[in-house]
């Protein structure tokens, strides 16, 4: 079900109106956010339901031996985090893995692995990588004494699969959720309100920036040798940039507001990412719950940098081409990694973001180099094969052809508008750009809402649908 | 006012400045009447007692409403597609058209050569719209009259709109719910359509394995009492030795195939109507075509008649 379709809006309207009949039973709701989360995710393809349940069922029952039996919990933490991997690697690697054997060992026919994989397990299911993420959190946090299990099970469903967040995040932690499931708190009207600008600005980013760049994004990378120009491939891979910003940031708000409406907080997901001026604070505003749960669960663990400088190089390069292989199967999203881990390493080594200064050339410099640097990775994570990727990245590095991002009319207003509304946050405007009567920010908000009506793009599905 | 935004006040707000701005902005008349005729035409009921079968030759030319208005009492269907095969999948679907019981079953068949070579084998148009997530289809049936409404628009369409010059040159389409298209192209160019069809030629020719399953069904239809129609839609001379020689498209042994199988087979001379692309009928052309087999349907159930009783 997506929050950009007609059966959404009947969906969340009736949720609402049950969710408003039940009050303040605690039970109730617990009930009825599992079992509307249930519905929406099997509105997908309901055999996928299992995999949650399962998956959840792993989780939930580990992390309450682990404290029933603490002799057997690094066992039982093992079993949890086999499961999901288990799972993940069976529906979302399993293909890429045969395949890459089959390669290696030249092996073809009936003896081919990829071949001989049911079809069942070549379907990912959607959200899986978000959702068996959030699961494993919760088990980790009960193994480190940080968090109490849950007794009941719709409170620890109703954390796992809440609809807002269940297919495309942000990942919440269990200890950010399960005490609040556990709370009434009441949606004034400020919240309220808080959460319909958010709804608003997240369907704006998707259905108006996001969707009018992807026609042009998907036309480039579908026949790629039909334009040979540097500057043409720049604007290409800028607009994907803001194409796949707004699209995960635009689901990240529409989430967020959703789960206000319901009384809930969800952490915030994007901070501007494109204002940075390292890869390091690239990553402290890019998909902030991803990043946090990799530095939470795998770097700090694998010794962070506090077990001497060549191990925390390791480390980095674990945890971002760990990163890569989190967004998909293929070799293009372990080298979008690399390439991530490679310029932050570059930067931890020769510390130059604070070493250029702080005079306003300087930050310009600092942003504008790290920018090149992202936008040169999103090539190898918007490219279908590693070789289409090198040819846009020799053609963009070639300096030819016209001087134009072939943009259009309609692009080069979209992305103006986008363009903006990160540089009104770089110098500190928002507040003095802000309506300061009431009427006026509920006009503004009314006129995002006919701009969102009329200027549509062509509906699609959320990018991070897919991982 | 209120001191502190409200939610309904905005959404009323909103309301009021999206039906201003609908007055005001253009309307998309292809794509949300387009997406809704596929549907419609995808799942229309079975409620009908002439089917119209074939590609785009056969939906851009026969009218359903000009039929009815020559046949009373009788429900026409354009069930024809983009690059539509006669094949066993459009056969079985064609079928599920017609209404049961007592009613006349009258299947017309427009033969083009791409619709029985390989070409369109993949029913691709029918086959995307049979599949198409029941989500998209419920949104098309109930959402895009209200979509057509508020049309989405770009800066691009609205500078056009408002201060464009309008085109001298245009491709139009008008749906109508019975599955007809009425296309208009200015200026015509009656040779637009012939380098696509080198193309398809170059890979798939006419061949007796797809005819006789055409055959085959006429057979079957006929025993079964149905009244079964095949013509080959009208295109222009060019196209049509293009057809007769790439393709080796041969309506006499077609005509021979499809009368053994005791279809009956109406010849139309190409010469009496015009096309706008080579391919495709002007207007004028669809409507006199539709005319005629209207007449020629009317004239079939006549003869039939006594013969039922």
């Amino acid at each position: 079900m997506l929050f950009n379709s007609l059966i959404f809006i009947v969906f969340a309207i009736i949720f609402y109106i049950v969710f408003k009949i039940i009050g303040k039973n605690i039970k109730g709701r617990l009930f009825w956010i599992t079992a509307a989360s249930f519905f929406f995710y099997g509105w997908w393809d309901w055999r996928f339901l299992s995999l949650i349940l399962i998956s959840g069922l792993i989780d939930f029952i580990a992390a309450l031996g682990i404290v029933r039996f603490p002799k057997q919990k690094k066992l039982l933490l093992i079993l949890s985090v086999a499961g999901n991997i288990g799972s993940l690697a069976l529906f979302k690697y399993s293909g890429f893995v045969a395949e890459n054997i089959d390669k290696l060992l030249g092996l073809q026919g009936s003896f081919s692995l990829a071949a001989n994989i049911p079809e069942f397990f070549l379907i990912t299911p959607v959200g899986i990588s978000f959702y068996t993420f959030q699961s494993m959190s919760y088990t980790f946090d009960v193994y480190r004494n940080k968090l109490n299990p849950t007794r009941s099970f719709f409170q620890f469903f109703a954390y796992l699969s809440m609809f807002p967040q269940l297919v495309a995040g942000p990942i919440v932690r269990a200890e950010t959720i399960l005490p609040q499931l556990l709370k009434i708190t009441p949606v004034t009207g400020e919240r309220k309100w808080e959460g319909f600008r958010l709804v608003v600005s997240g369907y704006f980013k998707k259905m108006v920036i996001a969707d009018n760049l992807a026609p042009l994004v998907v036309a480039a990378f579908s026949a790629p040798e039909i334009n040979s120009s540097s500057l043409f491939w720049w604007g290409i891979i800028l607009a994907f940039a803001f194409q796949i910003y707004c699209d995960f940031a635009g689901y990240s708000d529409i989430a967020r507001g959703l789960a206000i409406w319901m009384g809930y907080d969800f952490p915030d997901n994007f901070n501007h990412p494109y204002i940075s001026k390292s890869v390091r604070e690239f990553w402290e505003r890019w998909h902030i719950s991803l990043s946090t749960w990799f530095r939470d669960y795998l770097y700090i663990p694998l010794g962070g940098n506090k077990k001497g400088k060549a191990r925390s190089y390791l480390n980095l390069w674990i945890t971002m081409l760990i990163s890569g292989l989190w967004h998909g199967a293929a070799w293009t999203f372990i080298i979008w990694g690399a390439v991530h881990a490679f310029f932050a390493s570059v930067e931890r080594f020769t510390r130059w973001p604070e070493k250029i200064g702080k005079s306003a050339v300087a930050k310009f410099v600092a942003w504008l180099f790290v920018t090149i640097q992202v936008l040169v990775a999103w090539v190898f994570f918007r490219a279908e094969t590693v070789g289409q990727a090198w040819k846009i990245l020799k053609t963009m590095f070639s300096f030819q052809g016209p001087l134009s991002f072939g943009w259009g009319l309609d692009i080069s207003i979209f992305m103006s508008v986008i363009i903006l509304r990160e540089i009104v946050h770089a110098f500190g405007f928002d507040d003095k750009l802000k309506p300061r009567k009431p009427v006026f920010e509920m006009l503004f908000y009314a006129l995002l809402v006919a701009i969102i009506v009329f200027f549509r793009g062509e509906g699609s599905q959320f990018i991070y649908f897919q991982f | 006012m209120n001191k502190k935004p409200n939610i309904w006040i905005s959404m009323a707000m909103a309301a009021v400045l999206v039906t201003a701005l609908s007055f005001v902005f253009p309307k998309d008349s292809e794509k949300y009447p387009g997406e809704l005729f596929w549907s419609r035409k995808t799942f229309a009921p079975a409620r009908y007692d002439v089917v119209l079968m074939g590609d785009s030759r056969v939906y851009r030319a026969l009218s359903p409403e000009i039929m009815e208005s020559q046949l009373p009492g009788l429900k026409v269907l354009n069930f024809a597609y983009s690059n539509g095969g006669l094949n066993q999948v459009m056969f079985d679907a064609a079928e599920k058209k017609l209404a049961r019981n007592n009613h006349p079953k009258i299947i017309v068949l427009g033969v083009t050569a791409n619709s029985v070579t390989g070409y369109s084998a993949g029913n691709q148009q029918y086959i995307q719209e049979l599949t198409r997530p029941r989500e998209e289809v419920l949104e098309r049936f109930y959402l895009n009259p209200v979509r057509y409404w508020f049309s989405s628009t770009s800066p691009e369409k609205l500078q056009q709109h408002f201060w464009g010059k309008a085109d001298s040159a245009y491709y139009r389409n008008t749906y109508f719910m019975n599955g007809y298209v009425e296309s208009e192209k200015y200026p015509a160019d009656t040779t637009t359509a012939i380098s696509s069809y080198i193309d398809d030629f170059k890979n798939y020719k006419v061949d007796s394995v797809h005819l006789q399953v055409l055959f085959d069904q006429v057979e079957k239809w006929t025993k079964e009492g149905f009244t079964v129609i095949g013509f080959v839609p009208p295109v222009s001379q060019p196209m049509r030795m293009l057809e007769d020689t790439l393709g080796l498209f041969d309506e006499a042994a077609i005509k021979a195939g499809f009368e053994k199988a005791s279809g009956h087979w109406i010849e139309i001379n190409p010469a009496s109507y015009k096309t706008y692309d080579g391919s495709h009928l002007t207007i004028e052309s669809a409507r006199r075509l539709s005319g005629k087999m209207a007449a020629t349907i009317k004239e079939l159930s006549e003869n039939n008649r006594p013969a039922n009783r």
